[in-house]
């Protein structure tokens, strides 16, 4: 032990005692009580209305600090506001004029209901939660992390939670154990909708290559625990992996109860011992199991004609092993050279496998494969190189000589298996060789099947691929080889059958895939791992089961029986009504999706190191409000929305600011930077390029595909600006490592004026702005209005009104066109801090 | 409200008191508290006094070979062509298999008045220089790919995302120059490097040819759309007044200065023609490392704190990642960077800025002694060498270090590091010491605990300081 880690030890003992003691009190881990203030404002105030008790609770806060609450925004702002928070769009003009002129005292109470009803607020809100679950979009951009193919209909899930408000408690358990929820008269959407959810296990990030299987099996546990007891708890119990928790009531056996849980689940479909053979997620066809039916009979059809090709191949090779003489010869005529695959000379991504005595060169999983030869031509001229290889799926290689590419792709055929018996001879010409030594080098476009190769032999001369005499010399034909032998005839009935194979094949339906995560076959527990290695176990298996912080107010038994791994009922457990965080961790995220912090600031500690509340009373009445609406995400919203907290002017007075410094008081609203997705929907609609979809209905997927929440993987942004889009994201606080992210970085950079100021991107959208608004305001004035309004959902200051005048005038002077002085203003426009943040 | 604000203060009590967090309590705190950091930097004040102001780190990216380079074994020879003895124990994971012993391919001899024992790769730092340097030959660690290796030169940690020294650097020390950002990045291999759990402003900017046929060196967004910015920034703020309290508009003027300083300080055409020379600009194999390290010479003059400058070229083989063609390979990037490192040792000592800037120079590991079978089964090729994480050299100049000093040695072989061990831990506590930190005392609280950029571990190397 270091010099620091002796006294680190030293100090944590001493604080463990403090710390043992602070959290039998800690206020996270008392039962969630309705508070008892309430009722005394119910009493001297009648029934409060739907807001009411959240100002209640922020005016208590504020009379402390002798502070008044800033008044209501103007009606523009509070438009804006809204619209953006809960749809993450700006307000069209129509929707401004609407609301504006929107007399009737439920005006708001009207506007609120529309927007929680827009199929956006999905796309909004679900995007939240995605940061919770670590969903990334496309590729990732760390090295040694594979990309992970299939996460979008996890996404897409997240969505229509949230858009059909799925009560909390069904949306954690679907995402814990959706796959062991079985009901058997759910609708097909349903059904659906739990098979989709477990994905929430799969998708974390985990180092690939890693170059122990073992150690990587427990490294994607602690990844699962850690984001599953962050997002549900706001508690890490990664910190018990190694060592009880230094602060929290997380025992390390608590930790081990989980591991057993997770390793007992199945994600990948299988796991090699040697990371460049990879280790897949594992799919599952997103269809219901009849509709999968048709396909399943065309599929064993298929295999069935498959052994019947076999069958005839067999016959035929008895057959020609009676009438003809094989006879493997050491050396062909004009043989030059001959050697085996595994002998190269450079290779990527492939490796060696054995294959009956010797050894031939396969494939690793995917990314660039190539294998490299060197060879000796005595004497120039024509020659061919003959290749022994199997391939399961067509895989054509390119071929490159002296680091010349030739135009044709070579090896193409497949051969039907890539047993022993899917071997065969191709004849590969390489005229014009001139004498001396050269690398050839056969290789594959990204992600494209390589075969297995096994020998090669280098002979002078043409020989032709139909020529058999050469094959004769080459020893008795396997079923592959057998193919190169046919009569007129044979070769019919074989073309016959592979016509109607390719056929079935071509003809099974697409099923669309999700990533499955199942009960693995062999349900485990494990021992205390001492340190968290994975080769020290320290006593007997732990059982798996739930943690133990609410033993004191949890004592139903929720005991994991013999035959399951214990998702169900860490979720029932999670979403027992008397846990005393799950409630409160999720209505706190609520709060900071409105105001930008939480009133626990630590979105993902609870714990004893985490911040507290800044109004318990408040977190502890929206956690009971939320359970006892049946964890109604959207009426915690309706609540949030309808106080007047909620609408107050961001504007700070000189006692609010003095009294109330980082605004926890709630004494103004707290205006903020918006996440970068709204940024960047914020300049496509303003070319119309998003259409708004009206509220009621359900969400198109289709026509949002322009939104940022899509746009990384759906290959549809401007062309030659999608590298821009993905350096935006992480310029303004995206974290696209895969972590999850409970708090955006909101942090402000010249980088990001820079991008504002210079970027093509906010150029390419400028452009289309400005010209939009030439053609369809000619009035200046009317123009000024229209870009305002599309932007920052209000009409401009008069002063603005001279300011733009004066800066179109100023830049026709200096020669610029129309349509180039108007990008100017547009530019210039998405630079200010009222279209970057929510006021 | 009150318990809650006595509850803090007891616990920040405890731990000062315990850890002796003096300075930078109230950072602390405000960090806790989600308030922004000082725009000066976390730390009031540094803990020790700074030998350097600023560090070069010039990065040999693949694997410079310590016992082909500064790490002599004469045993290699003695060796040649026989397994390694059973002495030297097997690491538990080889990226091939290992081949047999093969000696140094370079010419070996005595450098400088310490008489230092080096090979001729890089001729130019050793004839003039070879005496300012001080040596670390025992660095060590476990990761034995380059992704990790290189996260954990960087960060300290192979696999999860975590700041790198820069950042961490950047954090506790602020800014030394408004107009330009504090840590930059020349030509890195992974521009878009995450700050981990910091925020990102303190990550590095990246400084990369804006196009692949030009070489000059420019940073992102820079360029201006069009001439008349400053009219153009004008023009948002007059139309920004209403809102504009704070961070905004100051990022924006920032952003414009940077946008006015910095395109005279990327233009090396403002140096001299000597100069120029000095550093192989003009010329094939040294141009465009000349160019790199000749703008950290001007960035580090402008007020910089961290640059990295990344070697990472496929010209002469996989970068330094010689698996095979050793001779080839390493002799080619050599050539490449020995000139330039010369003159931007030569550049910073006449202008007096060697006495506090201090130059690293290293790779992410070495390399073992033995070939490996890169080539197929009969490796063919038996001339390159494998990774080796377990044992290497990085050298330190400037900012007083010990003038040709070793600390360290590796076994006879050249393969762990067996006298005087570094980890990367306590490779990060020296630099965080020389720019005056405690490394004990620069934290970050993040999600329920203080993080530290050497977790709980790291001694500061106090041998190599004079």
């Amino acid at each position: 032990m270091t010099r620091f880690g002796a006294v680190l030890a030293a100090y944590w003992t001493i604080l463990g005692g403090v710390y043992a003691e602070e959290s039998e009190k800690h206020w996270a881990f008392q039962a969630i009580s309705r508070p008892e203030a309430l009722k005394e404002a119910h009493s001297s105030e009648g029934r409060p209305s739907e807001g009411r008790p959240i100002d209640y609770f922020i005016q208590q806060g504020l009379r402390t600090a002798d502070l008044s609450q800033q008044p209501s925004a103007d009606r523009h702002t509070l438009l804006r506001r809204a619209t953006l928070d809960l749809t993450g769009l700006p307000p069209t003009q129509e929707e401004i004029a609407a609301f504006i002129s929107d007399e009737s005292p439920q005006a708001w109470e009207t506007l609120v209901d529309r927007l929680l009803a827009s199929p956006h607020y999905g796309e909004r809100w679900g995007r939240h939660w995605l940061d919770v679950a670590r969903y990334v979009q496309g590729t990732i951009k760390v090295p040694g992390i594979a990309k992970i193919d299939l996460a979008e209909p996890y996404r897409d899930y997240v969505v229509r939670a949230f858009n059909g408000d799925k009560p909390y408690d069904r949306f954690l358990a679907e995402q814990l154990a959706g796959d062991l929820l079985t009901d058997s008269d759910e609708s097909p959407e349903a059904y659906l909708d739990r098979i989709t959810a477990p994905a929430f296990l799969s998708i974390g990030q985990w180092y690939d290559e890693c170059t122990d299987p073992n150690k990587l099996q427990l490294d994607i546990i602690d990844e699962q625990i850690s984001t599953a007891t962050r997002a549900f708890l706001a508690l890490d119990f990664a910190c018990a992996r190694c060592h009880d928790h230094k602060f929290d009531p997380i025992p390390t056996r608590d930790y081990y109860a989980l591991a057993g849980i997770f390793r007992s689940t199945e994600i990948t479909s299988s796991f090699a011992q040697e990371w460049k053979d990879g280790r897949p997620r594992a799919t599952r066809p997103l269809a219901l199991d009849e509709s999968l039916r048709p396909t399943r009979e065309m599929q064993s059809q298929v295999s069935l004609l498959k052994l019947e090709r076999f069958a005839i191949l067999e016959r035929i090779r008895n057959e020609l092993l009676e009438s003809e003489n094989f006879e493997a010869s050491p050396r062909l005529p004009d043989e030059i050279l001959s050697f085996e695959a595994e002998d190269f000379a450079g290779h990527k991504n492939l490796k060696t496998i054995p294959l009956g005595e010797g050894s031939a060169v396969a494939t690793r999983k995917y990314l660039d494969q190539w294998v490299k030869y060197r060879l000796m031509i005595p004497a120039s001229g024509d020659y061919t190189l003959l290749i022994r290889y199997a391939a399961a799926q067509p895989s054509p290689v390119k071929l490159e000589i002296e680091q010349q590419i030739l135009p044709d792709r070579i090896l193409g055929t497949p051969t039907y298996a890539e047993t022993e018996d899917g071997f065969r001879w191709a004849a590969l010409p390489l005229p014009d060789l001139t004498e001396g030594s050269f690398h050839i080098r056969f290789l594959v476009d990204r992600d494209e099947p390589f075969p297995t190769l096994d020998s090669f032999r280098l002979v002078s001369g043409t020989l032709s691929d139909n020529d058999l005499n050469w094959r004769r010399h080459l020893g008795l034909p396997t079923l592959a080889e057998t193919v190169a032998f046919l009569d007129k005839e044979q070769r019919n009935e074989i073309e016959t059958l592979n016509e109607e194979i390719s056929q079935l094949e071509s003809s099974l339906p697409d099923i669309p895939l999700t990533l499955s995560v199942k009960d693995a076959d062999q349900l485990t527990a494990l021992p205390v791992h001492v340190g968290g290695n994975v080769y020290q176990t320290e006593g007997d298996p732990v059982p798996r089961g739930h943690p133990s912080l609410a033993d004191h107010l949890i004592d139903s038994a929720l005991a994991v029986p013999d035959n399951e791994s214990g998702r169900a009922q860490f979720a029932d457990w999670l979403t027992h009504p008397d846990n005393p965080l799950t409630a409160r961790v999720m209505v706190n995220r609520i709060w900071h999706g409105h105001f930008g912090t939480g009133l626990v600031r630590t979105m993902d500690d609870f714990g004893i190191q985490g911040a507290e509340p800044t109004h318990p009373d408040l977190l502890d009445w929206l956690a009971t409000e939320f359970i006892e609406s049946g964890w109604s995400v959207k009426q915690i919203h309706r609540l949030i929305m309808t106080s007047a907290t909620y609408r107050a002017s961001s504007k700070s007075s000189p006692e609010s600011l003095a009294r109330d410094p980082d605004g926890s008081l709630l004494s103004r609203f707290p205006g903020r930077r918006l996440e970068v997705e709204a940024l960047y929907d914020g300049m496509t609609t303003s070319i119309g390029k998003v259409k708004r979809q009206p509220s009621g209905l359900a969400l198109d997927t289709n026509l949002s595909k322009d939104r940022a929440l899509y746009i990384l993987t759906s290959s549809r942004s401007p062309v030659g600006l999608g590298l821009e889009i993905r350096k935006m994201f992480t310029l303004f606080g995206f974290d696209d490592s895969g972590r999850p992210m409970h708090d955006r970085d909101e942090s402000l950079s010249p980088q990001q004026s820079l991008f504002w100021l210079n970027n093509p991107l906010p150029r390419y959208y400028a452009e289309i702005l400005a010209g939009n608004l030439i053609t369809d305001h000619p009035e200046p004035d009317e123009r000024i209005t229209a870009l305002y309004e599309t932007l920052l959902g209000r009409p401009p200051e008069a002063a603005t009104r001279i300011a733009i005048g004066t800066y179109v005038e100023e830049n026709i002077a200096n020669q610029l066109s129309e349509t180039e002085s108007w990008t100017r203003v547009c530019l210039g426009l998405f630079s200010t801090r009222a279209f970057s943040h929510i006021e | 409200m009150n318990s809650c604000c006595n509850h803090l203060n007891r616990r920040d009590w405890l731990r000062n008191s315990f850890l002796g967090l003096g300075s930078i309590a109230a950072a602390d705190l405000l960090a806790r508290n989600g308030i922004a950091q000082a725009a000066g930097g976390s730390l009031v004040h540094t803990h020790v006094r700074p030998r350097a102001q600023r560090i070069i780190y010039i990065f040999l990216e693949g694997g410079l070979s310590q016992i082909d380079s500064y790490d002599h074994k004469p045993a290699l020879a003695q060796y040649a062509g026989q397994p390694l003895p059973n002495s030297i124990k097997q690491p538990e994971f080889t990226f091939a298999k290992q081949g047999t012993v093969i000696p140094s391919p370079f010419d070996w001899k005595h450098w400088g008045q310490n008489g230092t024992y080096a090979s001729d790769l890089f001729p130019e730092v050793n004839s003039r220089f070879i005496d300012d340097l001080s040596f670390i030959h025992s660095l060590n660690h476990t990761s034995n790919d380059h992704i990790t290796a290189k996260r954990v030169l960087h960060t300290g940690v192979p696999i999860e995302i975590r700041p790198t020294l820069g950042s961490w650097l950047v954090y506790g020390l602020g800014s030394m120059n408004d107009n330009l950002p504090s840590y930059i990045d020349i030509t890195p291999t992974d521009p878009n490097r995450p700050t981990g759990f910091l925020p990102g402003k303190f990550g590095g900017t990246a400084i990369d040819k804006p196009e692949r046929n030009s070489p000059k060196l420019n940073w992102e967004n820079l360029e201006p759309q069009f001439s008349d910015q400053k009219r153009h920034i004008d023009f948002i703020k007059s139309i920004d007044e209403a809102h504009s309290a704070d961070a905004e508009l100051d990022e924006m003027e920032l952003a414009f200065r940077m946008q006015t300083e910095a395109p005279d300080l990327l233009d090396i055409d403002n140096e001299s023609e000597a100069t120029r020379k000095l550093y192989g600009i003009g010329e094939d194999h040294t141009d465009e490392f000349g160019r790199a390290l000749l703008l950290a010479r001007r960035f580090s003059e402008a007020g910089v704190r961290y640059i990295t400058v990344n070697h990472a070229t496929p010209r002469y083989g996989n970068l330094w990642d010689q698996h095979s063609e050793l001779e080839k390979g390493h002799r080619g990037n050599a050539n490449a960077v020995d000139k330039p490192i010369a003159a931007l040792l030569h550049d910073l000592k006449v202008r007096g800025m060697l006495d506090d800037t201090l130059v690293i120079c290293g790779s992410e590991f070495g390399r073992t002694p033995t070939f490996e079978f890169f080539d197929g089964i009969t490796g063919r090729h038996q001339n390159g060498r494998d990774h080796n994480p377990y044992g290497f050299t990085t050298w330190f100049a400037g900012a007083g270090v010990k003038s040709g000093y070793h600390h360290g040695a590796t076994d006879d072989f050249g393969y762990y590091a067996v006298k005087d061990k570094v980890d990367v831990h306590d490779f990060h506590a020296t630099l965080l010491h020389m720019m005056g930190i405690d490394h004990e005392a620069l934290t970050y609280f993040h999600g329920g605990r203080d993080f530290r950029l050497t977790d709980v571990y790291g001694n500061v190397v106090e041998e190599i300081l004079s």
